[in-house]
This record gives structure tokens, sequence and C-alpha cells, in this order.
């Protein structure tokens, strides 16, 4: 079975995972991890710890409760997917839109400069807190619609990218 | 008895009058705006209306709309859930007006409860404990400073009107009096239009105890017992619990008399909630009365065994109070968990997203009310409360064990929840053993939550084995789902392009 990278905060983990005997042999970072199916969840056995849990993950992020706490990964290397490469709905690789509702607080590129995947182009404010927004992927920006003080609506093109397709 | 009932509400608390409605053999009817078209409430009704856009303002709060849905599926009678129109007195009028009961108490006891100085003045003359201060609203500063250094600071200044912290300010000096007064007229006559404030005696670190009201349309009225509802964040309840650990069971029945005269006195009928603080000396005064259902119900259904929602109806309908109801005795003792989606990690903001893995949690003594299923949408165009965790024990110690076991397996995955704030809560030793107050947040919790720091390196471990495990597993969610169904909800994990929250410089 694989090997997967996961970020958490600054850290970034790489864990391999092997099937036996219908449980699964995990090493994160060099240190060995039992994961069974038991119930509606799955039990991890750490050294002396057993904890009890459930995980699932959308297309860049690994949400996990253990225990009852909630933790996020960000999920890096070829785990991350980004939504045009498998069906997804949008499929965009020219265009970074704006994912909900806000205000632009910073545009971080300027037309006809060149940038790459997962660049940060733009930092919105929605609810109150500030995020950026990642290049979808390698190329030139064609076009910037707006500048810092905007507001968008959700699905909004913010910037427009020349993407050499393969 | 009606054939048929509009719940002019939505979420956990539209899906929990359904059910009822469904055991008594009547049909009913859903309301619903633009996001919650495929939502819970929406599929399980016999029949829904769409009532408009996602704000509320367009939709859940539009009196005309929701008698035109009443009219249309041929509805004869509403129930309001609680927020929205559900203390609105010109909403009861206006269903009365259109041959449609209300389901809640008559608009004249709404009005006259409604208003906390009209309140105070009919809880005065009834003779129940009403904190010491004004009886009228006043503008007059020497008024107010002569009253404060009567019943002695601090003291509180409130807004007649409304509710919410809004128009409230603390006083613990004459000097600070002035500009207090000032700023509490300007913030009530912001938030409701209506400037009246009043001046009571601030009590200090006070338990919040209410009792639940019922009366029927012939003048009987009776309290099922108390519920101490003292762990609040920002005038916000996040876990109640009945009895309380306060309550003597003679002041129960002291505390309980005065409900039912209150409540007369403002000739109720429905069930209802007056609430009261309760300090040290065991001494208590009137706070408002709440002319609805509330929240937390739930808590005195499973130490009475009544369904508060079958009996409101059955009051609405001319029914008189039954002799279950008249006879109700106290029995175990329940507590109730607000769920949230908000993330304790991050001032509580509230949070949005799929809800990839939902599993709710079953057993003994466990009930949970939610309007919510595996793979919806939570967006935030409404109050972000997904579901009441319920438990029952013999006694409070095993109630409180079940509803620990219950937060630990009720898995919630895809947004932030409050649960294992809950959590420490349910496990300091001041609520081990009761002494519990309204400033208890504030005094034990950290204000801002979970500290983030928390997370030791072996955890981390286990969970990214875990979130391996599930990568493994092959089933991933999209990252985007809401707009295909139409729906203006987003959530900061549909974003293709690799949003991340927390970023920004």
């Amino acid at each position: 079975m694989g090997t997967h990278r996961l970020r958490y905060q600054d850290a970034e983990l790489t864990v391999t995972v092997k099937k036996s005997d219908g449980r699964f042999v995990v090493t994160v970072d060099g240190q060995e991890v039992i994961v069974t199916k038991k119930g509606d969840g799955y039990v991890v056995a750490n050294g002396s710890n057993d904890s009890h849990g459930d995980a699932a993950v959308s297309k860049s992020r690994a949400f996990v409760t253990l225990d009852s706490q909630l933790i996020e990964f960000e999920l890096a290397g070829a785990d991350a997917v980004s939504s045009g490469s498998d069906g997804g709905q949008s499929g965009e690789k020219d265009k970074l839109r704006a994912p909900m509702p806000g205000k632009i607080v910073k545009i971080l590129v300027e037309n006809g400069v060149a940038v790459t995947a997962k660049q940060a182009l733009v930092v919105i404010e929605s609810m109150k807190m500030e995020n950026q927004l990642l290049s979808p992927s390698d190329g030139i920006v064609k076009a910037v619609h707006f500048e810092a003080g905007d507001q968008v609506d959700a699905d909004t093109v913010i910037i427009e990218l020349e993407v050499d397709e393969e | 008895m009606f054939k048929k009932i509009l719940i002019a509400n939505r979420g956990e608390i539209a899906v929990r009058i359904m059910r009822t409605c469904r055991v008594l053999g009547i049909k009913t009817v859903a309301v619903y705006s633009e996001p919650d078209a495929n939502a819970m409430h929406t599929q399980l009704a016999d029949e829904a209306v769409s009532v408009g856009e996602a704000s509320p303002l367009e939709s859940y709060l539009v009196i005309d709309k929701i008698i035109a849905a009443a009219k249309e599926t041929g509805a004869d009678a509403i129930h309001p859930g609680y927020g929205f129109l559900s203390e609105n007195p010109v909403f009861a009028e206006t269903c009365e007006k259109n041959g449609i009961v209300f389901i809640g108490p008559s608009a004249d006891s709404m009005r006259l409860m409604g208003d906390k100085v009209s309140a105070r003045q009919i809880v005065t003359k009834a003779g129940a404990p009403v904190a010491p201060g004004m009886n009228s609203a006043g503008a007059d500063v020497s008024a107010f400073k002569k009253l404060a250094s009567e019943v002695g600071y601090p003291v509180l200044i409130k807004a007649s009107a409304g509710g919410g912290g809004k128009g409230m300010r603390l006083v613990h000096a004459e000097a600070e009096l002035e500009d207090a007064l000032e700023a509490a007229q300007r913030e009530a006559r912001n938030a409701f239009a209506d400037d009246r404030v009043f001046l009571e005696k601030f009590i200090v670190q006070p338990r919040h105890i209410e009792f639940q009201i019922i009366g029927d349309k012939s003048g009987n009225v009776t309290h099922l017992f108390e519920r101490e509802c003292s762990i609040q964040r920002r005038h916000q309840k996040i876990i109640e619990e009945t009895p309380s650990p306060a309550v003597s069971e003679e002041l129960r029945e002291k505390m309980g008399e005065s409900a039912i005269l209150i409540a007369k006195a403002g000739g109720y009928y429905s069930t209802g909630t007056v609430e009261f603080l309760l300090d040290k000396d065991d001494k208590y005064y009137f706070l408002e009365m709440n002319t609805r259902l509330q929240v937390e119900h739930p808590i005195t259904e499973l130490v009475t065994g009544l369904d508060l929602v079958s009996e409101q109806i059955r009051i609405a309908a001319g029914e008189n109070l039954s002799p279950e109801v008249l006879n109700a005795t106290q029995r175990g003792h329940a507590f109730e968990c607000r769920i949230y989606a908000e993330d304790a990690e991050n001032k509580f903001f509230p949070s949005s997203g799929t809800l990839m893995r939902y599993v709710e949690p079953c057993g003994p003594g466990v009930r949970v009310d939610s309007g919510v299923r595996e793979n919806d949408i939570v967006g935030i165009d409404y109050d972000p409360i997904l579901s009441k965790l319920i438990t029952f024990g013999a006694n409070r110690e095993e109630s409180r064990l079940r509803m620990i076991d219950a937060l630990e397996r009720y898995t919630i995955l895809g947004l932030k929840t409050s649960m294992h704030y809950m959590l420490d809560i349910l496990q300091k030793s001041e609520f081990i053993s009761g002494e519990i107050h309204t400033g208890f947040i504030e005094e034990v919790m950290s204000e801002n939550g979970t500290e983030t720091g928390d997370l030791s390196d072996s955890k981390l471990v286990s969970a990214a084995a875990l979130a391996a495990v599930a990568l493994e597993s092959g089933t991933r969610f999209a990252d985007t789902s809401a707009n295909e169904d139409g729906f203006s909800v987003p959530t900061p994990w549909q974003s293709g392009s690799g949003w991340r929250i927390g970023e920004a410089e």
C-alpha cells in the first residue's frame, strides 16, 4: 500500500500504510502504529495508548477525530488532488475564483507575472477572517479583475491565468 | 384535533416537532429556504413549501409567506418552534385572523411578558420576587443615581425591549453611571428602536434557574420543575441540567409557586419558561419570561416522561391539562449539551462544511435531537446549532458519565464543533461537584476556547495514521458540492484552487 504526506501547522509528516491480518500497520515518521477497524470507527494503538477515532478525506484535506478531538491535515504530494484532475465540478486551471463572498484585502501579483501552483495570489477576508487564495496551477497572470477593497461574491473570477496545456 | 400542522422553523426543532405530529397522526408541512431544499426537516414533512432565499428576512421571518404556505396546504395550525417568529405577537394575531391556530400563548401574554419593564410590574404585583430596582423605565440621571445608592452597587442598566445582552451595562460605581446610562440608551435605540432602560441591582455570581410552566386555556397553570442553565458563554446557554444541584425540595416548592403566580398574572397558556437568578443565600429574583418552547425542553421531558410538544398541541386544540401533567413527578437526572458548528479553538467562530462522517451516539439514557445527516452541507446562514445531545441517568453522576461517553462516541467530521470543549467542562472538579454559577466559563475555562497547543506528539502521530488509513480506503469527498444544487452557501473547503484557512499574512 502507499506512502502519504500530511501537513499539520508547520510540520510535514510522512506516513506509510501496510495492511496485514485485517489491521493496518502504519509508520509515521519512523514510528509504528497499529490501526484496527472497530465498531463505527477505528482503534489506534500507539505505544501503550489506545485511542478511538475516525477519519474522512476531501480532495485537499483530511479530517480526523481522535478521542473526540478534531485534527485537520492538509494533504501534500500525490494525494493533494486539484478539483480539475479527477472529473471534479469546475476543473478550471486557468481561473482563480472566490470560494466564498468576501472582501479583497490584497492582490499579491500583477499582470504578466509567472506564478507556480499553490502560490498565494490573493488575500481575501470572509467571516471576519483573512485567508489566502492559492494559484490553481503554474502559469502567467493574464488578467486581474479586482483590486484591494473590492467586495466579491462566491465563485467570482478574480484572476485569470495563461496556462500551458499539455 | 388538528389534521395538518405547518412548522414555521428549520433544523433540529422542526424535525423534533414533526416526530410528535407523526405519533399523533397529524400531517405536517415544512417551509424551507433555498439552501434548505434538501434539508432533513424539508424531507421529513408530508409536504414542503418553498418560502424564499437564504436570508431569514427573505424566508423564515416573512409572516405573509408563512401564512400563504399554510393556506395553500390547508394547514389548520402553525407551530413556530423557537427563535424566528415564535415570540412575535403580530404573527400570532395574523394566524388567528386567518383562521389558523397558533400553537403557543396569546399575543397579549407575549406582549405583557416580552417587555422587561411591564413583566417586572406584573411580577411585583403578583407578589413574586424581582431584583431591587425600577418598576418603570426612566431617563433621569439623578433618579438612577438615587436608586443605585439605595440598592447598592454594582447595578445593572438594562433595556426594556429585546435581549441578548444588548443595551445592558454593568455599573460598579456612581462615577460610571451617567456614561453607562447614555451608552445603554444608545445601544437599545439602535438595536430595538426603543431606548427605554431601567436599573436593577446586579446579583453577584448567581445561578440561572428556570421553571417550566404549562397552562391551558381554562386558566389552569402548573410547573414541571426547574432547569439549571448556569453554564453559559456570553449569555448563551451551552449545558443544561435538571434537577438543579442547588435547589432543595423546599426551595423548589417556593420557586415553583412563584413561577405559577407569574404565569397566571400574565394570563399565560401553552408552555413557557420563567427564569430566575438564584444567589448564594438561596434568594431568587425574577429575570424574564420566555413565551415559547425552550431549546432545553428535552431535559424536562426526560425527568417527567412527558412530550411537551404533544401537550402544546393539545392545549392549542382547546384541551385542558391532562392528569399526567397535573400529577407529574421528577425522576432521575438529565443533561443537555448543545452541539454547535463552531470553532472552539478559534474564538467560537461559526464553522461550515460538509458532514463527511456523521454518526450519532446511542445507548441507555441517550437521546439526540438533530436536524442534520451525513453528507449534509452546513452553511452559515442560520444559528449554528446542529443538534442537542441529551442524557438521562438514575442520578447526576450516571447522567454525566453517559454524557461524556456519548460525546466521545459522537462522530462529526468535516466541520468544527464545540464537543471537545463540552468534554472539558464536564470533567472540571467544580462542575462535578455542582458548584456552578453563570460566571463559570469566565472563571474556570479559557474564554477563547480550547487552547490549540494541547495536541501531544503522540496524538498527532495517531491522528496522522488514521488520516492515512482513510486515504487508503479510497473515498474522497469533493471540496465543492454546493453550487450544483443552486446553493448560495459556500464552505471554506469547497475551493478546488487551494483555500487554506488561517494562512493570510
